[in-house]
This record gives structure tokens, sequence and C-alpha cells, in this order.
């Protein structure tokens, strides 16, 4: 899942955007608005992380133009700005959540994986596939009950596959999800990853789970 | 608790009632003399019809008397009484009331009439009349003139009682009236008092509840005296012009108050964000890297803040001592300088200095470095990089002191000059990267109140900022 941090202080930036590149999730992170609109523009985001006294274009106004381009991730507003009137603003502007700082570190991540799901329309934190049991909050996995061991990016290209099931996604829109800006890939990863991952899930004597088209990309179809 | 209601209430009733009660005692003193009057001029009256009826003939007194005339002095009811004397002390006639008794005989012949208080021969509380005249003479039928009583011929003397139980009685009818007419006065007056002290005091009334019904949430509210009071209306426009200044420094403490806790919340976010991601994956050397040197800079900004904060609370409670010494001006600007070359250097910023040799005052030199530090700190921070800083220093006519510190400030505007002094106030409200807490100045006007400098701040048409310190008292 990608996110987008825009955030000025720029500590608070690198913690925050290592503390949640750890969490699973790929990231971007942007000093003032402007940048942020710039990110915004080029990529798909599942969520904002979006402050709100940000230099060049202050917070509100980006979100503003986010939501009058359109842009389908959601806002969750991390802002030092803690009176209700400030609250009722942003989220009146289309912030999807707002948190005051100082936060949790804990709970901003909880709150994240809420709006991931909100984005792909579920409530229930365990995604169920065939024998397969995914729990997006404790980012573990279990087949026919037994744990899976997965690593980072073995996890998150198994929860966008199952959050998009019956859709086929390509390679690059595969790679524009797991990796963010500034991550260096080799031309073959996403094949790598889809293989070490077929292993781990596949049942002995049954279909991949994961099927690949031709010149297209990769699906779990659906139930 | 004193009452203006009950003190107006009492002193008013009181004087009221004093009023009432001495206008009833000597309004009833005068009716009684008045009725004592009367019943006097009655007495005399009846006196001189007696003494009409008086004759003399060849020197002997005789009086026509009748009692079917006159039944009050024989044994009607109430009773009166006369006795008539000769010139000689001879009784020549006596009422039938008397019987067998005597009124008291004047001692000596007198043409003025005597009164005198007496107890009746029935024993009653009686008054009695003595009258002294020349009866007339026996056939001659002028009637006397009062005026010019006959002084020739035998004398007679005359006295004529008549008991008091009813002139008394009505006295004290009299003496009833007055007091039930004062007691009803008396509490005509009480409810006018307190009807009057209610409606004259009720604007104050109104006020009070105003002033009760505000609390420290509602100081955006005012007094109304409403019709105008004379002798509120003043009070009402202390107590406004008080709850507006009281409103204002609320205001300036709320503000404070949230800019203290915004200002202090993004370095605590950034702490706290560093610990839990660092306590989360310790092994991490992307993240245990940068946290000590991190932690470092969020603590010593931290302390840079809560330093300026405590700077500006001692400034202004009075609490900075301020030590004076001799302090060489160019010296003084070189030190100040020092921190800042190296960055300057970097930006490619000129320093010119502008300070006459020699020149020094006495001040406090700690405060000065650090007002002139925070100006050039500015400078370095906010000028365009290549361009100039200026630091110059001279004396007026007066001998009082003038430094300047100037710089290209394209970013500020003139509507910016008055918020520079302000205390959180950037100009860019989001450099929540920035090192600057926005107390500088404000730390630097205190600090130059103190040293009886004005620290003000002008804009050039060019957008150049200078920032001049200008000592208020020209220096020993």
């Amino acid at each position: 899942m990608r996110l987008l941090i825009i955030e000025d202080s720029e500590r608070l930036r690198r913690s925050l955007a290592l503390g949640l590149k750890r969490s699973g999730f790929a990231v971007d992170a942007a000093a003032d608005g402007e940048e942020g609109l710039a990110f915004a523009e080029i990529n798909a985001y599942e969520a904002i992380v979006l402050d709100l006294m940000l230099p060049k274009i202050d917070g509100l106004e980006v979100l503003r133009r986010l939501r009058q381009q359109g842009n389908p991730a959601h806002v969750l507003i991390l802002s030092a700005l803690d009176r209700v009137a400030d609250r009722i603003r942003g989220l009146d502007l289309g912030a999807d959540d707002y948190l005051d700082k100082p936060f949790a570190f804990e709970e901003l991540v909880a709150r994240l994986r809420a709006l991931v799901r909100r984005h792909y329309g579920e409530k229930d934190p365990i995604i169920r596939c065939r024998h397969l049991e995914l729990d997006t909050a404790a980012k573990s996995l279990r087949s026919r009950g037994r744990a899976v061991a997965l690593t980072p990016l073995e996890y998150s290209l198994l929860e966008l596959l199952l959050r998009r099931r019956g859709r086929v996604l390509s390679q690059t829109e595969i790679q524009e999800r797991l990796y963010d800006a500034s991550a260096e890939i080799a031309s073959n990863v996403v094949e790598v990853l889809v293989s070490t991952l077929r292993r781990k899930i596949q049942l002995p004597g049954s279909p991949s789970l994961i099927v690949t088209r031709r010149g297209q990309g990769y699906l779990i179809e659906a139930d | 608790m004193l009452s203006i209601r009950r003190a107006l209430t009492g002193t008013l009733l009181a004087g009221s009632l004093f009023a009432v009660v001495l206008a009833g005692i000597a309004s009833s003193l005068a009716v009684e003399k008045l009725v004592r009057r009367e019943f006097d001029r009655s007495l005399l009256a009846k006196a001189e019809l007696l003494a009409t009826l008086t004759e003399q003939d060849h020197g002997r007194v005789t009086i026509e008397f009748a009692d079917e005339y006159l039944p009050e002095f024989s044994t009607a009811d109430p009773r009166e009484y006369f006795e008539l004397w000769a010139g000689d002390g001879r009784v020549v006639e006596r009422s039938r009331s008397l019987a067998r008794k005597s009124l008291i005989r004047p001692p000596r012949f007198e043409l003025a009439p005597r009164f005198s208080d007496l107890v009746l021969p029935d024993g009653r509380a009686g008054r009695q009349v003595q009258l002294g005249f020349v009866p007339q003479t026996e056939g001659d039928d002028v009637d006397p003139d009062p005026s010019t009583p006959n002084t020739s011929g035998p004398r007679a003397l005359l006295a004529v009682a008549r008991g008091t139980q009813d002139l008394d009685r009505l006295v004290l009818a009299l003496y009833g009236i007055q007091l039930a007419t004062a007691l009803a006065i008396a509490l005509g007056i009480g409810l006018i008092v307190r009807r009057g002290v209610t409606r004259g005091l009720a604007p104050l009334a109104d006020l009070a509840r105003q002033v009760e019904s505000l609390g420290s949430e509602r100081l955006a509210s005012r007094f109304a005296v409403d019709p105008p009071i004379e002798e509120l209306v003043p009070i009402v426009a202390r107590l406004n012009d008080l709850f507006a200044r009281l409103e204002q420094a609320f205001a300036r403490e709320r503000q404070f108050s949230a800019n203290v806790a915004h200002e202090l919340r993004t370095p605590i976010a950034e702490l706290k964000s560093l610990a839990e991601v660092g306590s989360r994956w310790p092994n991490d050397p992307s993240v245990a890297g940068p946290f000590f040197a991190d932690a470092l800079a969020i603590a010593d900004r931290m302390e840079r803040t809560t330093d300026q904060l405590l700077a500006l609370a001692r400034a202004e409670a009075g609490l900075e001592i301020v030590v004076r010494e001799r302090v060489g001006l160019a010296e003084l600007v070189e030190a100040c300088w020092a921190p800042f070359a190296a960055t300057a250097a970097e930006r490619g910023l000129a320093f010119d200095r502008e300070i006459a040799a020699g020149s020094a005052l006495t001040t406090d030199r700690t405060k000065l470095e650090r007002i002139l530090s925070n100006l050039l700190a500015n400078a370095v921070e906010h000028s365009p990089a290549g361009s100039r800083i200026a630091c110059s220093a001279d004396r007026d006519s007066k001998g009082a002191l003038h430094l300047e510190v100037s710089n290209l400030a394209p970013q500020l505007e003139p509507d910016d000059l008055a918020l520079l002094f302000v205390r959180f106030w950037r100009k860019d409200p989001a450099r929540t990267g920035s090192e600057h807490s926005g107390l500088g100045l404000a730390v630097a006007r205190s600090l130059a109140d103190l040293l009886a400098f004005d620290l003000t701040a002008h804009l050039s048409a060019e957008g150049r900022l200078a920032v001049r310190l200008d000592e208020v008292a020209a220096g020993p």
C-alpha cells in the first residue's frame, strides 16, 4: 500500500517515513505543499498524511486542490492545530481523518490501515480467500489455519492482489503500489516476488492461486 | 454587610419620622394652646358678663343675678362657680353651686384678668379667672367700654371658675388624633421611602445583576444603563473600559498559551515519533543511526524556546537585573557577529560596519549582546544570498546612541512591521522546520525596554529592513 507524507518538519517526516515503511507501506515524503501536490499528481496513493501548516502551499489548500482534481486518496490530517474549528474545517474540505500532534505512532498506523480498508470498501481487517486468511492488522497470513512467514514485500503483494481480487494488476501497477519513488528496482523484481509468494501459498496438487495473464499481469480470481 | 439600600432607607425613615414627630408635637402644643386660650376667653367672657350685671348704688356693690338665666352657676351639670367681692373684701354674691364654700379671692385689686388653675369645691380640677373692676352705677344705661374701664367709684372683685375635664379630654383627643395622624404619615412615608429607594436604586441593582452574571468566559459582554443615569454613566464607562482591557488581556493570554502549546507540540511530536519508531525497530541502523543527533537537535530547539519564554517572562515581570559596565561598541558588534560569520560566508553575505573607533556606552553587556545577536541572526537567515548586511552606530547632538542593523528583506511587507515584535509571529507560519520560534524580537524589545532603548523596525521603499536601537536618554 502506497502512502504520501506531506510534512515540513524534516525530522518528523524522516521518522514517519521510516516507521511506515517498516510497517509495510510504500512511502513517499514531501517537505511542502507544492512538492506534495506534484507527488500526488504523478503517483496513485491509498492514503496521504497531510500537515496543515506547510510552506509554499498550506495543507488546507493542498487538500482543496486534491479534491478538486478528483484524487481518490484518503487523506489523514496530522496537525498541531487541535481546535475543533480546525478539525471541522479540514474534514469539511474532504479529509477522511484528523490526528493531533503529538500522536502515538501505533494509532497513526492503525488509522492508516483503516483508511486503506475504506479505500477498498472493506470493513473486516481479515481478508479471506479460499484456504488463506490474511490479517491486515497483525500483518500475518494463515494457510488452512497454519501460519505462513512472509517478507514485508510478499505480504504487501498478497494484500494488494487480495484487495483487488478479480482485477488484473500490471507489473507497473504492482511496482507503483509496493515501492516508493526512491526505491531502486530491478526489471524482474515483480516476477521474482510473485514466484516466491506462489510457492509459499500454494497447496500441493491444486492450481496456483495467483494467475498469470500473459502480456497483462497478475490476478487472484474472485471466489 | 453594609447596604446602601438599608442605609438610605434607614436614614430617610429616621429623618422623616423625626420631622413628623417634631411637627406633630409642635402642632399639638399649638392647638392645645389655642384651645386653652379659647377656654380662657370663654371664661373671661362669662366673667365680663357677670361684671356687667354688677352695679353700684351709693357706694354699695350689688349684682342682678338670676339662676334661671345662668343655670350653670346653680346645680346644673357641669357646674361653674363665681364669687363677687366688694372692694373691702365683703362677699357680695356667690353662685349657688359654691354652697358655702369659697373661691380664691384675689390678693389685690387688678383690672387685668388673671387666670389660674385650682381644685374646684367639688374636687374637680378647674380654672379660674379673677377680674377687678368698678361696677357701673345703677340706672346708667351706657354700656361700659372695655377699652376704657371705669376706674372711679367702689371697686369689685370677681372670680369665675369652671371645670377643665372637658378641656382636658379635648386636648387628649387632639393628641390622640395627632398621634394617629403621625403614625399614618410615618407609615405612608415608610412605604414611599421604600418604594423611592428601591426605584432609585433599581439601575444600580440592574448593574449588580449584570456584574454578577459575568464570568471570565463572558468578557465580551458590556454593561448598559438604560436610560442613562448621571451617577452611573461614569462608573459603567469605567467598567466597560476595564472589561475591554481584561478581554484583550485574556485573549492575549489565551493566544499566548495556544502559541506556546503549538510551539512545543511539533518538537514533542518529532521526539515521540522518533522514540516510537526507534523502539519498534531498535536494530535497524536507518532508524537508530540518526536517533541521537535528532533527539539532541529537538532538545536544543525546545531549550531555546523555553529559554526565550523564560527571558520574556522575567523581563516583563521586572525580574531581570541590569548590571551596567563600560562596553566598547565595535568590539561588541564583532563578538556578536562572530558566530554568524561562517553561515554568512556560505550564503555570500557581506557585513558592513560603520562604528566610530572608541565608541562606547555604559550598559548591560549581556543583554545588549543578546539583542544585537538576535538582530544579526535574523539578518543572516532572512537576507537574500549575496546581499549586504549593515551595522552602524552614531550619537546625536544630545549624545544619545543610535544603533542600526539593516538588510534586504524582500519577503516583508509594510504591514508586517507592526507584527515583527509580536510573540510567536513568523512571516511564514509553517516554518516548523526553522530553528526560530518567533520569540527573538519580542525578547529583544523587552530587553531593550530594560536598557532604556527603543527598538523599532523600518522598511524602505527598496525593501531594506532597518531595525533601530535608539537610546531614550543620553548615556553618561
